[in-house]
């Protein structure tokens, strides 16, 4: 493990929900599970880990009678992602 | 390091997950290019082959039809989507502010009159499809954008406003029936 890495980024399905809802403006919890190909359970922990982090926004609401999941990265985490994203590079250059 | 290449390599894989299927607005385009399209042509033909008294007729039921139409069917895709992209985002605001300029420029009919107004509509019609094309990276959009311009520059010559109908029809032939129909097929 490389030192002084956010460890809340540094798990790779953490990594890899935060490095999705960087590139889009926000996406639902089936989406999110789908491109990680994670299972419904561990993304859902996750999810909750990186919201009580204030990473992300999450809005629960329902679409017809199924609860629909909305996620979004706030500005404490976009600055947290690319704060990690120059510290790999770093560790490369 | 290679754990951290690998962390790098893995946020790049999942942001190029997000690359989606972009051909969701040919809808819109398709939608607002023929009824635009009929509705010239049938403002031109109740014009010069008929004595009704409002040849304009189909262009408040026609259009009319198609903000309904198009409320239905974002309503529908946003329900649809699991994801909101950027690009959809620059999209949407790119055409809320087409539709506030269009009717700004609508207002303006009754003091400059159609023969002015008309080819303001087209030059527009190339605003939004070029900045479309631009975002969406897709070719067909920006040449129908430079034809709408050429419609609005020979536009602007023209005092009869049976041509302007005729230029106008063209102009969203160009810009936004074929690209629109050329983005579906992309599917």
């Amino acid at each position: 493990m490389l030192k002084d890495l956010d460890p809340l980024l540094h798990s790779q399905l953490r990594l890899g929900v935060m490095s999705i809802l960087m590139a889009v403006e926000q996406a639902d919890f089936t989406y999110l599970k789908e491109k990680t190909n994670a299972t419904a359970g561990n993304i859902s922990v996750q999810i909750d880990k990186l919201e009580k982090a204030n990473y992300i926004s999450v809005e629960k609401s329902f679409r017809g009678k199924r609860p629909l999941t909305t996620c979004k990265i706030t500005k404490k985490g976009i600055t947290a992602f690319e704060t990690y994203v120059n510290h790999l590079k770093s560790y490369i250059n | 390091m290679k754990e951290a290449e690998k962390q790098l390599q893995y946020i790049e894989e999942m942001i190029a997950t997000t690359k989606g299927n972009l051909s969701g607005g040919s809808i819109h385009f398709l939608l607002w290019g023929w009824l635009v399209f009929a509705a010239a042509l049938l403002n031109y033909i109740l014009l010069n082959y008929t004595d009704y008294s409002s040849p304009w007729i189909a262009w408040p039921v026609l259009m009319s039809l198609g903000a309904v139409l198009a409320i239905y069917l974002g309503r529908k895709q946003s329900k649809e989507s699991r994801v909101v992209t950027k690009i959809d985002k620059m999209l949407v605001q790119l055409w809320a502010g087409f539709g506030i300029t269009l009717f700004v420029v609508l207002l303006a009919m009754g003091a400059m009159g159609p023969t002015k107004v008309y080819p303001m509509l087209m030059a527009l019609y190339g605003l939004g499809t070029f900045v479309s094309g631009g975002i969406l990276n897709f070719k067909p959009l920006q040449i129908g954008a430079v034809a709408a311009w050429i419609c609005a520059i020979v536009g602007f010559y023209q005092e009869q406003f049976d041509s302007q109908l005729i230029l106008i029809a063209a102009a969203i032939l160009f810009s936004y029936i074929i690209p629109g129909h050329l983005l579906a097929s992309k599917k």
